[in-house]
């Protein structure tokens, strides 16, 4: 097999809170972060992938002072930064880039954005094409009951409990504690999740991953580049994109994106289920890790909650998860996905001291972006170290 | 406990009236007038909601409201008991729900008039309706 391109550096920006930051701020020091980490400099950096606001790549590259010749600004929500590494793994090997930046930045809680209990924003762009929002609008829609929606109807259709989705809270507030850097590290017990604060039933204060200030940066680079680069390359296997909507009307709750990307991404990479040593989860809510595991093919349809029983998704379980704390417990300003890849390198390259999965060879990263019951992105990719 | 037994809000508790557009014109004022309008294609037959003026299954032009009966089933619901969104707070706790309706599509509401411990999936339902501005409206289900 041909040589992939690789990640060659991964960094994650310690703030959990960063009042005196603005973004891009976040985004050029964690920048420098990653291009440390992989041993470049600014000049080897000649492609570029933001996720924001229209226009955000002309803001970021001229902040940076670089004039990449491939660039692309998908997208899709958290999941975005997912897609962004598979495209630039893509356009590596079209000869397009040698050395692309893919970098992030946010304020979510300085600036107290309510991220999973406010409303969408009404958009009046005239070259919006977000109308549908407006059928949201008069009835209090937040993001976390569009969550619940899927919960309810995964613990209706299955049998599934509100203890076994707390054993996901709990598998990462163990993880974080392993984490210096992670908002909350604490150890939890389902208990605790029980107990905890509704915010929009079934789902519980526990069940809702924390608010932070953040930012990270990857560099993916070509087999060539990655030959000189500080630590040895991660490989970027490949993966699978997809969305789930309201299918005018005909949507039913329990098809999310991942049950389409899941079975694509091992099915373009020659992967299984079995081969995955580590899973990174987009853990927006315990729920959206409950029905990633199903579309992965973890387990079947419905039999999640028995699955995340008895520590499997712990470290030293059959299937350890989100290693860092995840969105539950470590930090979540906005758009996750590049903290997933920037995890999953670290414990393929074995650094990551206490919370390191025992000789990690594969590790799956899967990302959902925007409403788990309604219109959301989810996109898989598989890593491996060589 | 009831969620939103408030159905007749007083001006001040007015829902927040939708964005409106030209393709959604028709189905907002329907609501206004106490009518849910679903889409029916007249090529290929299928019915959506939203409405919106292509097909969503082939893509074709030609679509003919049809309203429904109001006759649906709890297919999922949640208790939101925390929002930042102010139109909102003052109704917490409100129960969103995901409705089929009987003529086999499906949409977000509101569950009203009815105590959250009877909430229960299955439950059948019936549609409401409730103004949100001189040509606007929303539809609401209560216990049939
Ligand atoms: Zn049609």
């Amino acid at each position: 097999m041909a040589e992939l391109p690789a990640i060659v550096g991964a960094w994650e920006h310690p703030t959990r809170k960063a009042p005196d930051h603005t973004p891009i701020r976040i985004l050029g020091e964690s920048a420098r972060g990653a291009l440390d980490d992989a041993g470049l400099t600014p000049a080897d950096i000649d492609g570029l992938c933001y996720v924001g606001e229209p226009m955000g790549v002309n803001y970021v590259t001229e902040y940076l002072n670089i004039r990449p010749r491939w660039f692309d600004s998908t997208a899709v929500g958290g999941a975005s930064y997912l897609s962004h590494i598979m495209h630039a793994s893509n356009a590596i090997q079209a000869g397009k880039a040698r050395a692309v930046l893919i970098a992030y930045g946010s304020t979510a809680r300085s600036s107290s954005a309510a991220l999973g209990s406010s409303p969408r924003a009404a958009v009046a762009d005239p070259m919006s094409v977000s109308d549908a929002d407006a059928f949201d609008s008069p009835y209090g829609v937040i993001l976390a009951a569009q969550y619940a929606l899927v919960a309810r109807r995964h613990m209706h259709e299955y049998g599934t409990t509100r203890e076994q989705l707390a054993e996901i809270a709990v598998a990462c507030r163990k993880h974080a504690g392993f984490n210096p850097n992670a908002r909350f590290r604490d150890p939890i017990t389902v208990a605790d999740v029980i107990a905890s604060r509704p915010i929009a039933d079934p789902l519980h204060m526990l069940d809702c991953c924390v608010i932070t200030d953040g930012g990270g940066a990857v560099i993916v680079a070509s087999p060539e580049v990655a030959r000189n680069c500080r630590h040895k390359p991660v490989r970027v296997l490949g993966g699978s994109e997809a969305v789930a909507h309201g299918q005018a009307g005909h949507r039913r709750l329990l098809d999310v994106a991942a049950n389409q990307s899941g079975p694509a991404a091992f099915a373009a990479t020659g992967l299984k289920p079995s081969d995955v040593d580590l899973c990174m989860i987009y853990d927006s809510f315990t729920i959206t890790v409950m029905t990633t595991l199903e579309g992965m093919g973890f387990c079947k349809p419905g039999e999640g909650g028995a699955f995340v029983s008895g520590g499997t998704l712990q470290l030293g379980g059959k299937l350890p998860i989100n290693l860092d704390g995840g969105a539950l417990s470590n930090n979540h300003p906005g758009r996750r996905g590049l903290f997933l890849a920037i995890e999953a390198t670290h414990q393929l390259r074995g650094n990551t001291g206490a919370r390191q999965v025992k000789d990690a060879k594969i590790a799956l990263c899967h990302g959902t972006g925007g409403y788990l019951g309604g219109r959301h992105s989810g996109v898989t990719m598989l890593l491996g170290r060589d | 406990m009831s969620a939103d037994t408030n159905t007749k809000s007083p001006a001040a508790m007015l829902r927040p009236a939708p964005r409106v557009t030209p393709e959604t014109k028709a189905y907002w004022q329907a609501m206004h007038d106490g009518k849910l309008m679903l889409s029916e294609c007249e090529a290929c037959g299928k019915r959506s909601h939203p409405p919106q003026g292509i097909c969503a299954f082939c893509w074709g032009g030609k679509v003919k409201p049809r309203f429904a009966s109001g006759r649906g089933t709890l297919n999922s619901f949640s208790i939101i008991r925390q929002t930042s969104d102010p139109s909102f707070k003052g109704r917490v706790p409100y129960v969103l729900a995901y409705v089929d309706l009987d003529e086999g599509v499906s949409l977000v509401s509101n569950v009203v008039q009815c105590d959250i411990d009877r909430l229960k999936i299955g439950m059948k339902l019936k549609a409401v309706f409730e103004q949100t501005s001189e040509d606007t409206g929303a539809v609401l289900f209560e216990p049939a």
